[in-house]
């Protein structure tokens, strides 16, 4: 059977191994958390390397693509470079792709309208394709890179005020090490601290990455639809403590987790036998309608 | 080799507080953050100053600051001028140790946030 492993600086608490069929094709997917330690991270890579079909990167990112720009994370470079044959995946690739559907689909078929909505999107660095989608639709958006990665008491209300922002923001940021920046290991589990509360709750919709929002979510959440991806069951519960309503995966839901974007490329690698350098936009997007993608929605309000 | 000299940091110091000044989105992303920054030059001696922030708004005094600082920031004096005139991003020299931020996580990130604000490059 093929086997994609992710590598996650994340919490070991998280991790899940479950087997999914792509395509009809059984495929074994596991990951495994480091709990912040980097250089377990890389030596857990060059023991996987030569012996799976796909590593994935979990909770650090290779490449940041904003506005047509890509910047080369250095934390995340140093940990591809460990493996010599086996390619090893950050899902950059098809969270471009699979967010803009989902965003697409949701605007369609959703439970909560986008068009005029009020959306919170925590962080465009690492998805700044969901960014823009959201504009395309009409979504009412706040972007909270500089409040929710720096600290800055500063919506962004405008995707051209996004790009300039967040390029410069991706320059530096690609730079340094990646706990300044993004929640690992322990604090992933943290009890969340508010932070800029009043954006959370003016917003119907809630988007972005799970760990980030997560993080400084406050605990009236009541009637919201959020946005995201790698949800295990104790943050549905945790989700639902808060009132959530609605929660929209943008990867499928496997055995009852929705693994992250890394996990889903390393699948596609392992389905196309290739890395996604080598990869065309046609081959996501042939994958993506033969498996008949659409995001995953749930109503927190019904049990189960 | 250009000996950078205190009055060059003294210059470019005042060109970053003028530049500051002059971006107004920076008074609303720095309200609510006040905070004494102490800039010393490890190898010039008296080549010392002190940035304040104070409700959105940024002033510049010689020498150092007459209490505690929250952020203190050390270097050669030739990287100190080239990071405030915006020759330098601040991020490589930090990351390399040639530049040392004393302050917490939150503040040094703040402080490179204000830093990219301000210059384009």
């Amino acid at each position: 059977m093929k086997k994609v492993v992710s590598v996650s600086l994340g919490s070991s608490r998280r991790d899940k191994t479950a087997v999914a069929r792509f395509l009809d094709v059984p495929i074994e997917l596991a990951r495994v958390g480091c709990d912040g330690d980097v250089e377990k991270a890389r030596a857990l890579i060059r023991r996987l390397d030569g012996t799976v079909d796909a590593i994935g990167l979990g909770g650090v990112d290779v490449y940041l693509q904003v506005a047509g720009e890509r910047y080369v994370v250095e934390d995340g470079l140093r940990l591809v470079r460990e493996a010599k044959t086996t390619p090893v995946v950050d899902g950059s690739r098809v969270k471009e792709t699979v967010e803009r559907r989902a965003v697409e689909w949701l605007a369609e078929h959703g439970p909560v309208p986008l068009k005029g909505a009020k959306v919170l999107l925590v962080s465009s660095l690492d998805r700044f394709g969901m960014a823009e989608a959201l504009a395309e639709v009409g979504a009412d958006t706040v972007y909270g890179d500089m409040m929710f990665l720096a600290g800055v008491p500063y919506p962004i209300r405008s995707l051209a005020e996004l790009a300039e922002i967040a390029g410069k923001m991706a320059r530096e940021v690609s730079k340094l090490p990646i706990h300044m920046i993004y929640p690992v290991g322990q604090k992933q589990d943290a009890e969340p601290v508010e932070r800029f509360p009043e954006f959370y709750r003016e917003a119907d919709v809630v988007a972005g990455d799970w760990h980030l929002m997560r993080r400084y979510m406050p605990r009236d959440m009541r009637g919201k639809m959020i946005l995201t991806q790698t949800i295990t069951p104790d943050d549905r519960a945790f989700l639902r403590e808060r009132g959530v309503r609605w929660l929209v995966t943008t990867t499928p839901v496997v055995d009852g987790r929705s693994f992250a974007t890394n996990v889903i490329e390393g699948a596609f690698t392992a389905l196309l036998g290739r890395p996604p350098e080598a990869w065309s936009r046609e081959d996501v997007d042939d994958l993506l309608r033969k498996m008949d993608y659409q995001p995953a929605v749930q109503d927190l309000e019904r049990p189960g | 080799m250009h000996v950078a000299t205190r009055d060059e940091l003294s210059a470019a110091l005042d060109d970053f507080v003028r530049r500051f000044r002059a971006e107004p989105r920076l008074k609303q992303m720095t309200r609510d953050w006040n905070r004494t920054i102490h800039v010393a030059a490890d190898d010039v001696a008296g080549a010392e100053f002190t940035l304040r922030l104070e409700d959105g708004e940024l002033s510049l005094q010689p020498g150092p600051p007459a209490g505690p600082a929250e952020l203190a920031v050390r270097a050669d004096l030739a990287t100190l001028a080239a990071i405030f005139r915006g020759e330098m991003s601040p991020t490589e020299p930090y990351m390399s140790g040639r530049l040392r931020i004393a302050a917490s996580e939150e503040d040094t990130m703040r402080l490179d946030v204000v830093t990219l604000m301000i210059w384009d490059a």
